[in-house]
C-alpha cells in the first residue's frame, strides 16, 4: 500500500515536470529566433510607451526570421526601474529586451544606487524620439515666452516627484531661472494637463506630442521647446531654448530607447536591431503614428544612439542635486 | 479568562504592536511626509488601547459601546455556536506552504502538491483519488494559463523562474 | 447626433458586432467570476488579440468583457461569499447569507435584474450629462476632493457594522497600508523596510483577496461545515430567480439611489466602483427602518451594491471620453486601446468620433444585457454551487486566488501579501473588526493625502483654500454634523431603551 502511494506521487511528479519543462536550449545561432520574443515594457498597460510598443511589436515579428511572435510583458513599478532592472538581470540569449525612458532611468540613476548601469547594456534602437516642450494652459493668460519669464510664482504641474514631467520642470526651472513651485503627485500627464485646465497650475513641460492635441482644443498653448538645436517642425511657430540663449536646454529631449541585456550576443541584437527599423518605417506604422499622433523614429543607428544618450548624460549632470 | 476573549487580547495586541511600528517609523520621515501618518496612526493607536482597555473592564463597557445598529449583540451569539472547530494554525500552515510550494516549484506542481495534501488531510480521501484529482488540477491550470491564454505561470525556484 | 447614434446602431448589430460583444461579455463573466482575475487583467489579455482588427469591433469586444465582469463577479460574492472583482464585495454582505438560506437564486436574480438597470442608468445620465461635462469635472479641484474624500471616509467609518471604535481602527489600518512605499506628492518613501517590493506600496487586490477570500477559505476550513448552504435550495423554474427580479421593483429607490451614487463616484478618478458600492450599500442601511437586519439576508442590501457597481461604468466614461483622463483602471486600458487602433482620445474625441462614443455606450448597455439575461439562464446551474461539498470549494477558493493575485502583475511576493492578509481577515471578522472601513481607508487614504498636499501647493501653502471655496466648506460642516450626530442618536436610543 505505502509503496503504491510513493510510486503514484513519483509519476505524477514525473508527468508534471515534463510538462513544465517548457524551456530549450537553442543549440546553433541559426536557429535565432526558434520561440517567441519578450518585449518588456516598464509602465503598465495603456501608456504612451505601451501602446507605442504594442502597435511595433505585430509588424516587427514579421520581419524577423521564421517570423517569430513578439509577446509585450509588462512590468510596472518603481517609476520604471522594475521593469529595467528584469531586463538587465535577464539571460543574455536575444529572446528578452525591453524599454528605457532616457532622461527618466538614466537621471536617477546618477544621484541614486540603482540595478542597471546604461553603459553596459546592448542597445538595439530608439523607437521614438522627441524634445520637451513648455505648455502654457490657455487659463493662465501666458501665451509668450516674455509673458512666461514676466510672470511671478509660477506653477508647473508634475506626476509625482520623479516622474517625466517632473524632471523636466526642475531642469527648465533651474535653466531659465524662473522661480516657480512644482504642483506634483498627479497621476499622469493627462490628469496633470487636466489640473492646469482648472487653474492648479500654469506650465507643464512634456513631450511635444503628448500635449499637442490640448493645443487644437485650445486648453494649452506651446511656449517654448526646451529640446534640439532648432525649431521643431510640428510647432514651427514656438521658439526653441537655444535660440533664446539657453544652450543648456538643448538636451530636454525624450528617447524611448531599446536595449537588451549585457552580453546579448552581437548576431542576435543585429537582427532585432534591423527588424525594429525595418518596422518602424513600415508605412503601417506611419500611417498609425500619423493616425494616433504618436511619434515614431527618426530611426537612430547605434552609435547616433550612443552619442545623444551621451549628451544627454552630460546636460543633466549639470543639475543632479535636483533629482534626488 | 474565556478562551475567546484571551484570543481577542492576542489580536489587540497584533494591532497594537503594528500601529506602534508604523508610528515610531514614522518619527524618522520629514515633516511632509510623516505628516498623514501620524494624523492618523497616533489615534488609531490610541483607540487600539482604549479598546483594550474596555474591552476587559466591563463597567466600562456599557458606557462606550457605541454600537448604532445593535449588531454586535448578533455576531456575539454567532461566535458561541460552532462545537467542533477544525484548526486555525493547521489550515494556516498549510495555506503558507502552498505559496513555499509555488515559490520553489511553479504553479502546476505546487498546486498540485497542495490540492494532495489537502484532499488527504482535510477531506481525508484515499491516496490515489487525492493524487489522480490534484494532478488532473494542476495540469489544468497549466493548460489554460500557460497555453490558452499564453501567459507564463512561474516555473518555481527550483526550475530556473526568478521571482 | 442622431446619424452618430444610427451608425453605432449599425456597427452593434452587425453579425460580427454582436458576435463580439457577446464573446466578450462572456469572457468577463467567467473572469469576474474568478477572484482576483477579473476586470482589468481579463481586458489587458485582450490587447495584443485585438490590433489590426477593425477599431470599432474591438471596442465592442472590449465594453463587453467591461459589461459582464461585475455581475460575474457577483456569482462568486453571493454563492462563495468571495467577491470576484473588488466592486462586488458589498454584495456579499447579504447575498451570501441568502445563498445560506437556500436562496442564492433570488439573490442571484436580484444582481442580473439591477445591474442591467444600473447600467442603463448611468449611461442615460451620462448622455444626459455630456452637454455639462466639462464644467462638472473642472469644478473639481484638489481642496474638493480632499473633502468628498473626507465625507465619504467618515460616513463608511461611522455606519460600519458594529462597535464604532473598531470601525475607526479598520479605517486607521487601511489609511496606513495606503501609505505603505513611494509618495507621489511628498517624494518621500515610508515603510519600505528597504525592499523595492514596499517600495511600489501594497496593492489593493492582494490586500482584498486576502480579506475577504482567504479569510473566507480559512472560515470554511475552520468551521468545519459541510456545504455552503444550511437549508435545502430553492429550485423553482427559474431557480428563484424571477423573484430576485421582482425584488429590485419592490426596493425601487434604493435601486435609483444606488445607480445614481454609482455614477457620480464613477465620474470621480481614481475612486471608481469600490467606493461606489460600500457608499451604496452603506446609505441604504442609514435609511433603512430595519438597519439590524442587513447583513442576515436583506434583499435590499444586494440592490444597494449590484446597482452602484454597474454604473460606476457609465459615470467612469465622462471624463475618459471627455477628456481623455481614464475614470478607473479599465477605462485607462480602454484608452490604451484606442491609442493602439490609431484613435486619439481627448477633447477631440467627442468632435470627431461621436459614433465612437455611442459605440461604447450602446455597447455596454448590450453587454449588459446579455451578461444578465445568460445569468437568469444559468441560475439553476450555479445555485447547484452551494451545494457542493466544501472540501473542493475551500482549495478552488485558495487556487484561484493565487493564481489571480499573481496574474494581475506578475510579482510572486503578492501571493504572500494575500496569505497574510487572509490570516487578517480571518482575525478581524472573528474579533468583530469591520471589514469595510479597512478597504475604504486603503482605497481613499493615498487619494486624500494626494489632495490634501496638492491643494496647499496650489495656494502656495496657504491653508484658506479649503475655507474660501463653497463646495469644500459645505462638504467639510456635512463631514462634521455625521460624525457626531450618531453619538447623540445612540445615547437617546438606549435612553429610550432604559
Amino acid at each position: 500500500m505505502k509503496k503504491f502511494k510513493v510510486l503514484n506521487l513519483i509519476v505524477c511528479l514525473l508527468v508534471l515536470l515534463g510538462l513544465n519543462e517548457m524551456n530549450p536550449i537553442p543549440a546553433q545561432a541559426e536557429d535565432y529566433p526558434n520561440k517567441p520574443i519578450v518585449w518588456v515594457v516598464p509602465y503598465g498597460p495603456g501608456g504612451g510607451f505601451d501602446v507605442i510598443a504594442r502597435a511595433i511589436a505585430p509588424v516587427m515579428q514579421e520581419y524577423l526570421p521564421r517570423k517569430a511572435n513578439i509577446i509585450i510583458k509588462n512590468i510596472d513599478g518603481a517609476g520604471g526601474r522594475r521593469g529595467v532592472t528584469w531586463v538587465y538581470k535577464a539571460k543574455p540569449d536575444g529572446y528578452t529586451f525591453g524599454y528605457t525612458n532616457i532622461p527618466g532611468q538614466l537621471v536617477y540613476g546618477l544621484v541614486n544606487k540603482v540595478d542597471y548601469d546604461f553603459s553596459k547594456v546592448e542597445w538595439i534602437g530608439n523607437v521614438s524620439s522627441e524634445p520637451v516642450a513648455i505648455y502654457a494652459s490657455t487659463a493662465s493668460g501666458i501665451k509668450t515666452f516674455e509673458d512666461m519669464m514676466k510672470t511671478p510664482k509660477l506653477k508647473f504641474g508634475s506626476g509625482g516627484k520623479g516622474s517625466g514631467e517632473d524632471i523636466n520642470a526642475r531642469f527648465a526651472d533651474a535653466i531659465l531661472d524662473l522661480k516657480a513651485s512644482v504642483v506634483t503627485g498627479y497621476a499622469g500627464s493627462h490628469e496633470v494637463i487636466l489640473g492646469l485646465i482648472r487653474g492648479d497650475a500654469h506650465l507643464i513641460a512634456i513631450t511635444i506630442s503628448s500635449g499637442y492635441q490640448y493645443v487644437s482644443s485650445g486648453d494649452l498653448k506651446p511656449i517654448l521647446v526646451m529640446g534640439g538645436k532648432k525649431r521643431d517642425p510640428v510647432l514651427p511657430d514656438t521658439p526653441v531654448g537655444i535660440e533664446k540663449g539657453y544652450k543648456d536646454l538643448a538636451a530636454g529631449m525624450l528617447y524611448r530607447a531599446v536595449f537588451a541585456p549585457p552580453g546579448t550576443p552581437g548576431e542576435r541584437t543585429n537582427i532585432l536591431s534591423t527588424a525594429l527599423s525595418k518596422a518602424m518605417q513600415d508605412p503601417r506604422i506611419t500611417k498609425w503614428s500619423k493616425d494616433s499622433d504618436r511619434q515614431v523614429g527618426p530611426v537612430m543607428t547605434n552609435k547616433e544612439l550612443k552619442e545623444a544618450i551621451d549628451e544627454i548624460i552630460v546636460g543633466y549632470s549639470k543639475y543632479k542635486e535636483l533629482f534626488r | 479568562m474565556e478562551k475567546h476573549s484571551r484570543e481577542s487580547l492576542y489580536f489587540y495586541l497584533l494591532l497594537l504592536f503594528f500601529m506602534l511600528a508604523i508610528v515610531m517609523m514614522s518619527f524618522a520621515y520629514d515633516p511632509k511626509t510623516r505628516l498623514m501618518p501620524l494624523l492618523i496612526g497616533i489615534p488609531t493607536l490610541c483607540l487600539i488601547v482604549f479598546q483594550i482597555v474596555v474591552q476587559f473592564n466591563p463597567r466600562l463597557q456599557g458606557f462606550f459601546e457605541i454600537d448604532l445598529f445593535h449588531s454586535s449583540s448578533l455576531t456575539k451569539s454567532k461566535t458561541q455556536k460552532p462545537q467542533e472547530r477544525g484548526s486555525l494554525l493547521f489550515h494556516t500552515a498549510l495555506i503558507l506552504l502552498y505559496f513555499i510550494l509555488i515559490f520553489l516549484l511553479g504553479f502546476a506542481l505546487g498546486t498540485s502538491l497542495y490540492l494532495c495534501i489537502f484532499f488527504k488531510t482535510y477531506a481525508k480521501q484515499s491516496w490515489g483519488k487525492a493524487v489522480v484529482s490534484s494532478a488532473i488540477a494542476g495540469g489544468l491550470l497549466y493548460l489554460i494559463f500557460n497555453v490558452g491564454l499564453q501567459f507564463n505561470l512561474f516555473e518555481g525556484l527550483l526550475f530556473g523562474g526568478r521571482p | 447626433m442622431l446619424d452618430a447614434i444610427l451608425s453605432a446602431l449599425t456597427v452593434l448589430l452587425s453579425a460580427k458586432g454582436l458576435l463580439f460583444v457577446s464573446l466578450g461579455c462572456i469572457w468577463g463573466l467567467i473572469l469576474g467570476a474568478l477572484p482576483g482575475v477579473g476586470g482589468p487583467t481579463g481586458l489587458i489579455l485582450f490587447l495584443p488579440i485585438t490590433f489590426g482588427m477593425d477599431p470599432n469591433v474591438a471596442m465592442l469586444l472590449y465594453v463587453g468583457v467591461m459589461g459582464g465582469s461585475p455581475f460575474g463577479g457577483s456569482i462568486s460574492a453571493i454563492l462563495l461569499n468571495v467577491p470576484g472583482t473588488p466592486i462586488n464585495a458589498a454584495t456579499c454582505f447579504d447575498g451570501y447569507p441568502m445563498a445560506r438560506r437556500g436562496e442564492a437564486g433570488k439573490a442571484l436574480g436580484i444582481s442580473a435584474t439591477a445591474s442591467c438597470l444600473g447600467a442603463f442608468f448611468s449611461l442615460i445620465i451620462l448622455v444626459g450629462i455630456l452637454p455639462i461635462a466639462r464644467t462638472i469635472i473642472l469644478a473639481f479641484t484638489p481642496p474638493e476632493f480632499f473633502m468628498v474624500i473626507l465625507f465619504g471616509l467618515a460616513t463608511v467609518v461611522m455606519t460600519s457594522r458594529g462597535n464604532m471604535i473598531k470601525g475607526f481602527i479598520s479605517g486607521g489600518i487601511g489609511i496606513i497600508l495606503s501609505l505603505v512605499g513611494f509618495c507621489n506628492v511628498t517624494g518621500g518613501v515610508r515603510y519600505s523596510l528597504g525592499t523595492e517590493y514596499l517600495w511600489d506600496g501594497i496593492e489593493l487586490v492582494p490586500i482584498f483577496i486576502g480579506v475577504f477570500a482567504v479569510s473566507e477559505a480559512l472560515r470554511l476550513a475552520v468551521s468545519k461545515r459541510e456545504t455552503i448552504s444550511e437549508e435545502s435550495v430553492v429550485i423553482t423554474k427559474l431557480g428563484g430567480a424571477w423573484e430576485g427580479f421582482k425584488e429590485v421593483f419592490r426596493y425601487k429607490w434604493t435601486f435609483i439611489r444606488g445607480s445614481a451614487i454609482g455614477t457620480i463616484i464613477g465620474i470621480i478618478p481614481g475612486v471608481g466602483g469600490v467606493v461606489a458600492n460600500f457608499l451604496s450599500y452603506t446609505t441604504a442601511i442609514q435609511l433603512s427602518k430595519h438597519p439590524e437586519t442587513f447583513g442576515q439576508g436583506n434583499p435590499e442590501g444586494v440592490v444597494a451594491s449590484e446597482s452602484a457597481n454597474n454604473a460606476k461604468d457609465g459615470g467612469a466614461l465622462v471624463p475618459t471620453v471627455v477628456f481623455g483622463i481614464p475614470g478607473s483602471l479599465e477605462m485607462a486600458i480602454l484608452l490604451g486601446a484606442f491609442i493602439l487602433h490609431g484613435l486619439v482620445p481627448g477633447p477631440a474625441m467627442l468632435k470627431d468620433h461621436l459614433d465612437l462614443v455611442w459605440i461604447l455606450i450602446l455597447g455596454l448597455a448590450f453587454s449588459n444585457l446579455v451578461a444578465s439575461s445568460l445569468g437568469f439562464l444559468l441560475v439553476r446551474f450555479l445555485v447547484r454551487i452551494t451545494t457542493v461539498s466544501v472540501s473542493y470549494i475551500i482549495p478552488t477558493i485558495v487556487v484561484l486566488s493565487f493564481t489571480g493575485v499573481f496574474a494581475m502583475r506578475l510579482e510572486l511576493w503578492d501571493i504572500l501579501v494575500a496569505a497574510i492578509f487572509g490570516l487578517v481577515g480571518y482575525g478581524m471578522r472573528r474579533h468583530g473588526f469591520p471589514l469595510v472601513p479597512l478597504v475604504i481607508g486603503y482605497v481613499l487614504g493615498a487619494i486624500a493625502e494626494k489632495s490634501f498636499h496638492q491643494s496647499l501647493m496650489v495656494a502656495y501653502g496657504s491653508y484658506s483654500i479649503f475655507f474660501t471655496r463653497p463646495i469644500p466648506v459645505i462638504l467639510l460642516v456635512l463631514t462634521v454634523l455625521s460624525l457626531f450626530l450618531p453619538f447623540f442618536l445612540s445615547k437617546h436610543q438606549s435612553k429610550g431603551d432604559k
